[in-house]
């Protein structure tokens, strides 16, 4: 087991690599760059700024040579600084790109572990009931109600929420954010946190929505299947009671594709929603990138990918070993 | 071109048609779901068997699934019994409503396409005698004296033995669970609600299926699937208690070492192995029928001659019977006492063992007899019955093996014949016969 481990992290190691070259080209092969955004406005104003001086600029920032050599030798650079340690500087945010990752994390894990809880609180027991009661009512509600949530795109279903809950019921704060503008800027403790966490009741409730359904078409396909297992007629002839069959022999054989699934949702848990919090205006991780991105903030944009990218690495060498805790018949070769 | 025309239709179903199928299924699913569904009184399914001798009675059977293609009528009015201590062997065909058979007396047929539909299927179960309020009524320990008898005292009640709280001590059954007082009833299975049908399963009447390997499930350990049993129908046994009985059970379907095996899972057992710990959990609450899916059909040759044996050996030990599935006829004549022969969802003959294995009367019996390989005959060719089981989707009525049938007659195309009455255990579906009997009772 920890032999297998440790040679799945090597491996990661190259994965790893190829990851960060790829984002890296591909940041810099946008067509517009941090420096071009930012100051290319004042070139046109005929003020100081000319050509020559965001040229310079550009060669002070390592964003001069747009050739495959100049981005190939900023990507080593990068790499060196990365692998010593330093993720750089955010040129948008103006502090180091680990305390911007690690200020704006907590509230993202925040909301999508909860959004998270109840999605599976939810879904999981609706998966099995819809699939004990095959083609029933309540199957087919749930599916034609999950089926309808999964095709709205978040920004459509967040901004319908706004609309109709914050603008036109004002059950939620209308100014969005993280909290309100009228709360006086010294309040602390519990007043604060409740008005965070009100401010945090909308987004939560649209990820659970969005997210429910296919937890809940999975957990239902599966529940199927392993209900027309022979080990199931089996459990049904030793004339155990339905809800042990269900409870004990389904459930038990549906959690080993559950938990494969669970564990490639830690990228997500830690990355944040992006668009979510981008459409709710609330200051996590996602929103903190989204600009970053958009702003062509190389460094912020490489440490937030490469994080996201060693979360998903782990996540899927977590799932793995989780397939071999819950299924006994697996075991981790060498 | 025109038969051409309608032989193609034959297996088309237009969208009219096949939307009347669904209408007519949902409609006859949930009439007989809201039927199970229905509180249902003891009295409704408390019966007399015909015979006392019995302890299966099927009678008239029909177990039909509503598919989108119509419905198959795979047990289609079966009627024979399974007489206390002794082994039925039920032979036939791939598809010939043997397994539903034996489903529909589990109640395992796969709702809800699946319904018996009518008939009933009458079988002798102790069942716990209940009080006013429902609860099972406890036997207890009594003082008794040098010949075992009951000591009472003055006013000739039975003196029970106390425990060290001055509790009377429920006396225990040989499994070493509580003794509850039972009664001898007979219930019709095929009206029995399933909250009362758990009582049967499992502890009167438990099954053997025919895949070994998926029948056990693979994320439990096999004591954990061996207990359950023992914890389920033994009631007020202790949890080592019923440990000592898994591995009792272990070590009598001959599994060399149980202790090893009742930590283990499923998967580091062989297809032999697993069988045997089927027959253990099988025979854990000493079911008085033991109904045995095609026991051997997914294991090799050696292994199904050690499994024949075990379940010889253990219809001895349990003094119960044996329904055996099986298409296997060289099985049959190993095993059984009385043989049954179906086809099509139907009994077209049944006998003893001698009656259909000496003189099989049946064309298809003998077809099948035929079939099955023989050391001392040279041939070139295994014999083989022409054609198919017919599609049971809209079975016409007359005699099913007509179209493969090489006795077939002018009166075969007639309505599906009768059963005649050969000798007093000797029962055919044929018309070559009807004029013997005729003649007999005419004589």
């Amino acid at each position: 087991m920890v032999k297998y481990i440790v040679k799945r992290l090597l491996l990661s190691i190259f994965i790893l690599l190829g990851v960060s070259m790829i984002i890296y080209f591909i940041i810099r092969l946008m067509p517009m760059d941090y420096i071009d955004q930012t100051l290319g406005g004042l070139m046109s104003g005929g003020s100081a700024m000319n050509q020559e001086k965001i040229d310079a600029i550009k060669a002070l920032y390592g964003l001069d040579d747009n050739s495959f050599g100049g981005i190939l030798k900023g990507y080593f650079g990068w790499l060196g600084r990365f692998l010593k340690g330093d993720m750089g500087t955010s040129y948008m945010y103006n502090e180091k790109v680990e305390d911007v990752i690690i200020d704006n994390m907590g509230i993202s894990f925040g909301i999508s572990f909860v959004s998270l809880i109840f999605e599976l609180i939810i879904a999981i027991p609706l998966g099995i009931k819809c699939a004990v009661n095959q083609y029933g009512k309540l199957d087919y509600t749930a599916t034609v109600v999950c089926m309808t949530l999964m095709a709205f795109p978040t920004f459509f279903l967040g901004n319908l929420f706004i609309m109709l809950f914050a603008d036109k019921l004002q059950w939620f704060d209308p100014s969005l954010g993280l909290v309100s503008t009228s709360l006086p800027v010294g309040t602390s403790g519990w007043v604060r946190f409740w008005d965070m966490m009100w401010h945090l009741v909308l987004p939560m409730v649209v990820l659970v929505l969005l997210n429910v359904g296919s937890y809940m078409r999975y957990q239902r396909t599966n529940t199927l299947e392993v209900l027309n297992a022979d080990y199931i007629r089996t459990a049904r002839a030793k004339g155990l009671s339905e809800n042990k069959v269900i409870y004990k022999h389904v459930f038990r054989n549906t959690m080993i594709p559950l938990v494969t699934v669970l564990a490639s949702a830690l990228p997500m848990l830690f990355g944040g929603a992006m668009i979510t919090e981008t459409v709710f205006n609330i200051p996590g991780i996602g929103k903190k990138t989204y600009d970053a991105l958009m702003k062509g903030d190389i460094p912020l944009a490489m440490g937030y990918n490469m994080f996201i990218a060693i979360l998903t690495v782990l996540g899927i060498l977590l799932s793995d070993i989780m397939y071999a805790v819950v299924d006994p018949r697996v075991k981790l070769g060498k | 071109m025109a038969v051409d025309k309608q032989e193609r239709n034959k297996h088309y179903i237009s969208r009219k048609e096949s939307r009347e199928i669904a209408k007519n299924n949902s409609k006859m699913i949930r009439n007989f779901e809201k039927q199970k569904k229905r509180k249902i009184r003891p009295e409704e399914y408390v019966t007399e068997m015909k015979d006392p001798n019995n302890i299966v009675e099927f009678d008239d059977l029909h177990t039909f699934f509503f598919s989108d293609a119509g419905t198959v009528k795979a047990v289609n009015g079966v009627t024979f019994s399974v007489p206390a201590g002794s082994t039925v062997g039920v032979v036939g065909e791939s598809g010939c409503g043997k397994s539903v058979t034996s489903l529909s007396l589990m109640q395992l047929v796969q709702a809800p396409s699946g319904q018996i539909v009518s008939g009933s299927i009458r079988f002798r179960a102790d069942m716990f005698k209940l009080d006013e309020h429902g609860r099972k009524i406890p036997v207890y320990e009594t003082e008794t004296d040098e010949d075992g008898n009951d000591k009472l005292d003055e006013n000739g009640n039975k003196i029970y033995k106390l425990d060290a709280r001055g509790k009377k001590i429920i006396k225990k059954n040989e499994l070493g669970g509580n003794m509850y007082e039972m009664e001898r009833e007979v219930v019709d299975i095929a009206k029995m609600p399933t909250q009362a049908m758990r009582m049967i399963r499992g502890r009167e009447i438990s099954m053997i299926f025919q895949e070994p390997m998926t029948s056990l499930n693979p994320v439990f350990t096999i004591g954990n699937q061996l207990d359950e049993v023992g914890k389920l129908h033994i009631e007020g046994i202790s949890k080592e208690k019923v440990k000592e009985r898994s591995i009792e059970m272990l070590n009598l379907v001959g599994i060399a070492d149980p202790e090893g095996v009742y930590k283990k899972y499923p998967h580091e057992l062989s297809g032999g192995m697993r069988q045997r710990v089927m027959i253990a959990i099988a025979l854990l609450c000493n079911p008085k029928l033991i109904i045995a899916d095609e026991p051997t059909t997914a294991l090799d040759v050696t292994i199904q001659a050690q499994i024949l044996d075990l379940l010889r050996e253990i219809k001895g030990k349990i003094n119960g019977s044996i329904m055996l599935i099986t298409h296997d006829l060289g099985v049959v004549a190993e095993m059984a006492d009385y043989v049954v022969v179906m086809y099509a969802g139907k009994v077209i003959e049944m006998g003893t063992a001698e009656d259909i294995f000496d003189r099989p009367l049946h064309p298809y019996t003998i077809g099948l007899q035929k079939s099955k390989p023989t050391v001392d005959q040279v041939t070139d060719e295994l014999y083989c019955i022409p054609g198919f089981v017919p599609n049971p989707i809209n079975m016409p009525n007359y005699c099913y093996f007509r179209d493969r049938c090489d006795k077939c007659m002018e009166k075969c195309s007639g309505e599906y014949p009768g059963y005649v009455q050969v000798t007093p255990t000797h029962k055919v579906a044929c018309y070559l016969y009807k004029d013997m009997a005729k003649e007999e009772t005419n004589g």
